[in-house]
Order: C-alpha cells, then sequence, then structure tokens
C-alpha cells in the first residue's frame, strides 16, 4: 500500500512533467476513492476519529485529546491544544516531516511524532 | 535543578527613597518585546548571561521625567512553567525584589495566546502593565479592542501600542512612573475625570514636593496592592476548591516561603501541576512532604474526575476565562479576516517540496557570498590599514627591536588580525542573521529540515544555528541558545562548530578549489557533512535523553525594521569586541613571544611525526596549523607567503593530495579559538574542551585515512 503523503508527491512530480501513465491514474483512483470515503462521512455528519497527521490540508479539525507525555502535554496546553480546541492543518513538511497548524490564530509547526499524538474528530460544525 | 531563590532583601519596600525604577518587559516570543526594548533604551544596552545560567540577559538604561529606568528584556516565552531555562529563570527574575514593574507586552493579533501569558504573570501578583502592541495591524483588519473594557477587567493599566513606530512606548513609562511611585493606577479610558490622575508631564513644579511626600508614604504602607482579579483567575470549581485547600496547608509555612516571594496560591496552582521546581521548595520536612503528597492526592482525583492531565484542566480553564474576555473586549472578532497576502505567498513557496529546498540553498549560499564579499573587502581595507601604519613604525625603532616585535607585531599584530580576519566577517554576518531572524525565515527551513535532523538525533531548530554557521561558526553557536534542553543545546553546537565557515570556504575554494577543481571541493564538503553526520549520530547514541519533538511557532513573514536590526547588529558586535578579541590579542602576543624565541621550530619538529608521517604533509605546515587554530583562513596566507620567499608556486609547494590533506585538517581540526571560547560560555569549558579534542583526533583520522588510502591505492594499480 503505497502512503497517501507519498503518492501526492508523486502525483505532482508527475503532473509536473507532464507525464501520464497508467500507473499515474492508478495512484489517482486510489487518491480519490479516499477523498470520496472522506466526504461520505462528511455528509452523514458522522465525526471520524484520527489523529492529526492523517488529516488532509487545510482541513479544519477539533481536539480531543493529546496521547503525549507529560512534559509534550503541558507544552501544548499552554499553546491552546487542549480538548475543544479547533485546530486547521495548513501544510505538511516533504519527506513525512513536521506539520503546520493554525491554533487559535498562531501558526505553528509540530514534529510528526507528536501530532500523530493529538487525536482530533472530524466535525462539520468547527467554524474557526 | 536546584533553585536558587534571591536571598537578600532588597531596600524597595524599607521607605528609603530612590528614583530608580526597575522594569521588566515579558511577553511570548516575536511580540514585539525587543522592539519596544530598544525604542526605549537606544544604545545603551548590555548583552550579558543570566547570572549561572545560559540564558542571554537585555539589559538598558534611560533617563525620563526626571525618574532613572532601568530595563530588562525577558525572554520571549509561552508560559511560566519549567519545560526551558528561559521560563525558570524569567519566573525568579519576575518575583525577585529586583522588579518593580512588569510590562507585559501582548501581541494584538494573537489575543488569545498572549493573554494565556498575561494570566500566568496575573498569578505572580506582581504589579504589571499591559502592552497591546500591533494595533495598527489589528485595526488595519478593522477589528478594534475595547480598552477601557479591559482596565475593568484587569483591574490594571492596558495600553494601546505601535512598537515600530514607538507610539505608546513612552506612557508606558509615565504610568510605571504613576504605579510605582505613586502606586496609583489610573483608568485611561474613565469618562468625566474624576478619577483621572493628571499625567506626570505636566506637573513638573509638583514633583520635588510630591517625592518627599511619596518617600514618607511609602514607608508606611505596601507600595503597590495588587488587585482582587479573583473572578478572571478562577480555574472552575472543584480545581478552586483543590487550591483552597492547599493553601491552607501553605499558608502555615508562609515564614518559609516567604523567602522565595512566590505568592501562596502560585505555589498551590504550581505544587498542584506537578511542577519539579515548586516541589523541591516544600521537599524539606515532614510536614511540608505532606503537603506534596495530599496534593498528589488533589491532581489524581482532578485527573479522574476530567478524564484529563492537571496541566490540561487548568489550560483549558485559562484559555475559556480567556475567551469570555476576548468576547467581551474584542469587536469584529474574526480570526479569519486574513486574506492570501504577499507574505502568505512567500511562505508557500518556501515551504514548498521542491522550491522550499532550492531556497534554502540559496540563503547558505547568498549567506557564504555576503560574509566573504563583504568581510574580504573590508579586511583588504584593514590589512593595508596596518602595512601603512607600520612602515613609519619599522623605519624609526627598527624592525628587528624586541619591543617592536612583541608590541606592534604581537599585540597590534593580532589586533588588526582580529579586527581585519575576525571582525569584519562577524560584523555583515550579524547583519544578515539579524535580517534573516527578523523576516521569518529561519523557522521555515527548520520546518523543512525537521525530518532529516532528526536521523541525526536532534529536531528541527538545529538546522538554524547550523545555517548561520556557513557564515561564521562564533555567532552560530552563540545562536544554539534557541535549543531548549542542555542535550540539544550540546548536540547543536558539536555540530555547528563543525560546519564550514565563510574562512574555511576561503581556505579550500583558495587552494583546492583554485589548483584542483571543483569537483575536488565537492569531494571535501561530502566528507565534511558525513562527519557531521556521523558525529551527529554518535552524539545521539552516547547522550542521555531522548530526542524532543518540534513545537515552534512559524509567525508570519515581515519586512525587516531596519532601526532593530542596525541596533542588534551594533549590540551584538559590541558584545563580541569585548569578549573574544581581548583574548584574540593575548594569544597574538603569545605566538609573537614563541617566534621571537624561535620556539616555532620545535613545534614542527614536535608535530612532524604527525603531520610529516600520518598526514604525509610538509613539514613547514606544523606551524599554520597552530596558527589556524587562531584564524582559519591565516593559513591559506601563510602557505602563500611562505611560497612565494622560497620562489615557488603553492603547486610546487605541495602535491594535489597534500593539498586535499591539508584542507580536510583545516576543515575538521579544531573549531577556531573564538568559537571553542563561545561554546564553553555556552555549555562548560569541559565540553569545548571535548569537542576540541574529539574534533582533532576526528580529522587526524580522517587526514590519515585519505593519505594512506591514497598511498595504498598508488601503489596498487
Amino acid at each position: 500500500m503505497i502512503k497517501f503523503g507519498a503518492s501526492k508527491n508523486l502525483n505532482m512530480i508527475f503532473s509536473f512533467f507532464q507525464i501520464k501513465s497508467k500507473f499515474l491514474l492508478e495512484i489517482k483512483i486510489m487518491i480519490s476513492s479516499r477523498y470520496k470515503n472522506h466526504n461520505y462521512h462528511k455528509k452523514r455528519g458522522t465525526p471520524l476519529i484520527k489523529c492529526l497527521t492523517e488529516c488532509d490540508k487545510g482541513e479544519k479539525t477539533k481536539v480531543l485529546g493529546v496521547n503525549a507525555g507529560f512534559g509534550a502535554k503541558r507544552r501544548l496546553a499552554n499553546l491552546g491544544i487542549v480538548p475543544g480546541t479547533i485546530i486547521k492543518k495548513k501544510r505538511e513538511a516533504p519527506f513525512h516531516g513536521p506539520l503546520e497548524i493554525i491554533v487559535k490564530g498562531s501558526t505553528l509547526a509540530i514534529g510528526r511524532g507528536l501530532a500523530s499524538k493529538i487525536l482530533v474528530e472530524c466535525d462539520q460544525t468547527c467554524d474557526l | 535543578m536546584s533553585c536558587h531563590p534571591p536571598k537578600k532583601k532588597s531596600n524597595k519596600n524599607n521607605g528609603k527613597y530612590k528614583d530608580i525604577i526597575n522594569i521588566a518587559l515579558a511577553g511570548n516570543p516575536n511580540v514585539g518585546k525587543s522592539v519596544i526594548f530598544n525604542q526605549l533604551t537606544g544604545l545603551s544596552q548590555t548583552i550579558g548571561n543570566w547570572p549561572g545560567k545560559t540564558v542571554e540577559r537585555m539589559e538598558g538604561h534611560l533617563n525620563f521625567l526626571g525618574y532613572q529606568f532601568n530595563i530588562v528584556d525577558l525572554p520571549g516565552i509561552y508560559s511560566l512553567s519549567t519545560y526551558s531555562l528561559e521560563e525558570i529563570v524569567s519566573r525568579e527574575y519576575i518575583v525577585s525584589e529586583e522588579v518593580d514593574i512588569i510590562i507585559n507586552v501582548i501581541d494584538a493579533t494573537n489575543l488569545e495566546r498572549n493573554l494565556f501569558f498575561t494570566f500566568q504573570l496575573l498569578e505572580l501578583e506582581v504589579p504589571m502593565i499591559l502592552a497591546i502592541n500591533q494595533m495598527d495591524i489589528l485595526r488595519k483588519r478593522k477589528i478594534d479592542l475595547d480598552f477601557k473594557r479591559l482596565e475593568e477587567i484587569f483591574k490594571l493599566p492596558v495600553l494601546p501600542v505601535v512598537a515600530v513606530h514607538g507610539t505608546g512606548v513612552h506612557q508606558l513609562l509615565e504610568e510605571a512612573i504613576e504605579l510605582v511611585i505613586f502606586h496609583h493606577p489610573h483608568s485611561h479610558y474613565v469618562e468625566g475625570g474624576k478619577n483621572k490622575h493628571e499625567h506626570l508631564s505636566h506637573d513638573y513644579h509638583l514633583r520635588e514636593e510630591s517625592k518627599l511626600k511619596i518617600a514618607q508614604e511609602r514607608s508606611a504602607q505596601k507600595y503597590f496592592q495588587f488587585p482582587d482579579l479573583s473572578s478572571i483567575l478562577s480555574y472552575g470549581k472543584e480545581v478552586e476548591l483543590k487550591i483552597k485547600d492547599l493553601l491552607i496547608l501553605i499558608n502555615e509555612y508562609r515564614e518559609y516561603f516567604l523567602q522565595f516571594n512566590y505568592p501562596s496560591r502560585f505555589l498551590a496552582i504550581k505544587i498542584l501541576e506537578n511542577d519539579e521546581e515548586i516541589i523541591n521548595i516544600f521537599d524539606f520536612d515532614d510536614k511540608s512532604k505532606h503537603i506534596i503528597k495530599k496534593a498528589e492526592k488533589y491532581r489524581k482525583e482532578l485527573e479522574d474526575l476530567h478524564g484529563e492531565d492537571i496541566n490540561t484542566i487548568i489550560s483549558s480553564e485559562i484559555y475559556n476565562n480567556i475567551h469570555k474576555i476576548i468576547e467581551k473586549t474584542v469587536l469584529d472578532y474574526n480570526p479569519e479576516t486574513i486574506k492570501e497576502t504577499l507574505a502568505e505567498k512567500i511562505d508557500h513557496i518556501t515551504t514548498h517540496s521542491i522550491w522550499g529546498y532550492v531556497i534554502l540553498v540559496l540563503v547558505i549560499v547568498g549567506i557564504y557570498a555576503f560574509t566573504f564579499i563583504v568581510g574580504d573587502f573590508l579586511g583588504g581595507l584593514v590589512e593595508d590599514l596596518f602595512m601603512n601604519l607600520s612602515i613609519p613604525i619599522y623605519a624609526t625603532y627598527g624592525e628587528d627591536n624586541f619591543w617592536v616585535k612583541l608590541l606592534w607585531d604581537g599585540a597590534m599584530g593580532g589586533f588588526f588580525g582580529a579586527v581585519g580576519g575576525v571582525l569584519v566577517y562577524v560584523i555583515p554576518f550579524f547583519l544578515i542573521i539579524e535580517i534573516l531572524q527578523d523576516s521569518g525565515y529561519l523557522p521555515r527551513a527548520a520546518f523543512l529540515m525537521d525530518r532529516v535532523m532528526h536521523v541525526i538525533g536532534v529536531h528541527g531548530k538545529t538546522i538554524i544555528p547550523m545555517i548561520l554557521g556557513f557564515g561564521c561558526n562564533v555567532p552560530a553557536c552563540a545562536g544554539c541558545r534557541i535549543m531548549e534542553t542542555e542535550r540539544e543545546k550540546k548536540i547543536s553546537v558539536a555540530l555547528t562548530s563543525l560546519v564550514p565557515c565563510a574562512a574555511v570556504m576561503t581556505v579550500v575554494l583558495g587552494l583546492v578549489g583554485r589548483y584542483l577543481g571543483l569537483l575536488w571541493v565537492l569531494f571535501l564538503f561530502i566528507i565534511n557533512f558525513s562527519v557531521i553526520l556521523l558525529v551527529g549520530r554518535i552524539l545521539k547514541k552516547i547522550m542521555p535523553g531522548e530526542c524532543t519533538e518540534l513545537i515552534m511557532e512559524m509567525h508570519d513573514y515581515r519586512v525587516p525594521n531596519p532601526n532593530v536590526i542596525v541596533k542588534q547588529t551594533y549590540m551584538r558586535s559590541k558584545e563580541f569586541i569585548f569578549k573574544a578579541l581581548p583574548i584574540i590579542i593575548i594569544l597574538g602576543i603569545l605566538l609573537e613571544i614563541m617566534l621571537i624565541f624561535n620556539l616555532l621550530e620545535p613545534i614542527n619538529i614536535v608535530l612532524s611525526p604527525i603531520t610529516v608521517l600520518w598526514l604525509g604533509l610538509p613539514v613547514v605546515v606544523g606551524v599554520f596549523l597552530i596558527y589556524g587554530i587562531l584564524r582559519k583562513e591565516l593559513t591559506l596566507v601563510l602557505l602563500a607567503i611562505l611560497a612565494a620567499s622560497m620562489g615557488v608556486t603553492i603547486l610546487e609547494l605541495m602535491t594535489p593530495i597534500q593539498m586535499i590533506v591539508f584542507c580536510l585538517i583545516i576543515m575538521l581540526y579544531f573549531p577556531c579559538l573564538a568559537t571553542a571560547i563561545i561554546i564553553a560560555k555556552q555549555t562548560s569549558w569541559r565540553y569545548s574542551l571535548s569537542i576540541s579534542l574529539s574534533e582533532i583526533v576526528i580529522a587526524l583520522l580522517i587526514g590519515g585515512a585519505v593519505y594512506w588510502g591514497y598511498v595504498f591505492f598508488t601503489n596498487f594499480f
């Protein structure tokens, strides 16, 4: 199974060189099916629990909890990442790097390891 | 870590009158604290370290309305827990008797998070002024704040400030005078003017009279009554109950805790939050240990009740309270009104998965080019000046005079060498760092490189001092103070000292690049970066502790403020001149003494087993390596001089393999002396020495390996 982030990068590189191949088509189908799945949940209005790393770019989510150690949790709490906070994922660094998120009007970069410990729920009612 | 509370009591409250007001500027990073600091203090600043800590302390003075102000710019922090050294230093300083008043600088465009820190400061119950900065940007977004309401809520002066233009900055001082000298926090926003105290600037004739009166009053009453803020400083019913219980227990010990200056409520909250430093305070006898146990029990109860960590519970409550305040005071609050601006576009490109790296490389090349071109030009000027000054001195006293050699060639030569060889590179470099830092590019680089840096056991922030290291290792190692933990600071310093700086670049390009081609330069760089990678891997293994995750604010791009940049560059250069230059000059004298007494020839002989047998270099380079400790580019200059005096070119003096080995050694063998000193200042002399020694070993191993590999290769094929 090709990971989502990697396939997205590939897609970009291929389209950059205007190459269309069967392989690319397959990846596109994979991506779009994932998106469809996602929208399905959104339309039904059922919240989907996942970690921050699994969110799409630009997606707004609500924090459910942080599953990290004492120190990291305190630091995140001080920066406003507490249950109920609405987070918007801005972008991801290449090569599975850190995430850039918008919390309470400020932009933060958070290491991927830590971001995967932040549980969020997708909610249609999220309005930043 | 032990807690060192300020033991001695100052004479603040004993009625003795003085017109010095001590102010501390506190706030989140990047809120314009240093801009306000610069506006207030101008050039009368000193940079030092907090006693016993590796945290930078910026201090400045000014006279205003007949009062003298001492202003301390505290490091930018997000909370007053004990996550980093900066936070501990700030917390201890704020409650110490040295400070009369805190100015809390708040970024108006990011109120929620900034007010979180304000809430933490309020818990310390120190006299405080809230300065809301960047009001111009907020108003451009068609948002306004209800200052009258804010003052009613906080019961403390709240003032709008536009730091970059200097608007409202001096009003902060007027307010400070009123709070500290007249202990009269007045409101600016009360209509009718009944309570409105006349501004100090209007009653000069009354001042002398009132000074005396105040002096008498101060001996009688407490100089500042902190307002009752229990309405906003409430963390929910359950938490408050526990705090109250703990307060009763703590108050029994009030006598003992008074020396730590923390208010009881703050102690109660922090012990509930499991704050290591505070728990250490309590850990002294059975009864006080009982408080810790009780707090632990309460913490557990609360955590079970809420299903959350205690810090999360309290932080959520604070953020809830902040949200309520914002709803009341912010007119037209809508955080998403920010449009796609030019800054956003630049942000997008610089974090792009392809262009981001291209720009990163360009920035590094740019730092090299700028530092090198400007430094080389200025260095040439200084050298010419030294030469021109030397001619009359040699003419009058004779070139071989002992004192001329010692004082002119040694001391002044060392001085000009330090100015022309180090300072001229350092100053343009400081300038470019400040521009990069003020514009906000560096966090983007850390963001892009975080994944790569994890391979060598540190997070992305380490790339910031390393990028700076391409220009000059000296300030770059000083820049390692941004790392949060001691472990990361140590690793970053070690790695940064291995980054080839502009001086090393000169040697490599001037020798290998010129005579052997750029491909070999690339080869040398690959070796250098592999060494960095290897050292990083080794340090990752041997250093105790875990690699922490990156948590970093990425503030918006902005046009650098020339005023701030020039002042900061000036300050940093001044610091460098007074701290590193004297040592360099003393070493210059020492080297000259060695030259006079012909001690260098023995050194060459002593070093020859290493230089000649192991590395296959000519005998003469032994001395150059000694000089290289002082200034690495000096090795190239000396080599050229030697070649010229022998009437040969460098190519005849050294074989290609010798050049490569020589450059490798220069790249790796020792962080230059100034760097070693800075490393010692940042960490410890022991660590600095161990880095230097291990780098010598690494250089010798790799140099030897390349040489013997070459010998082996040529003999067999």
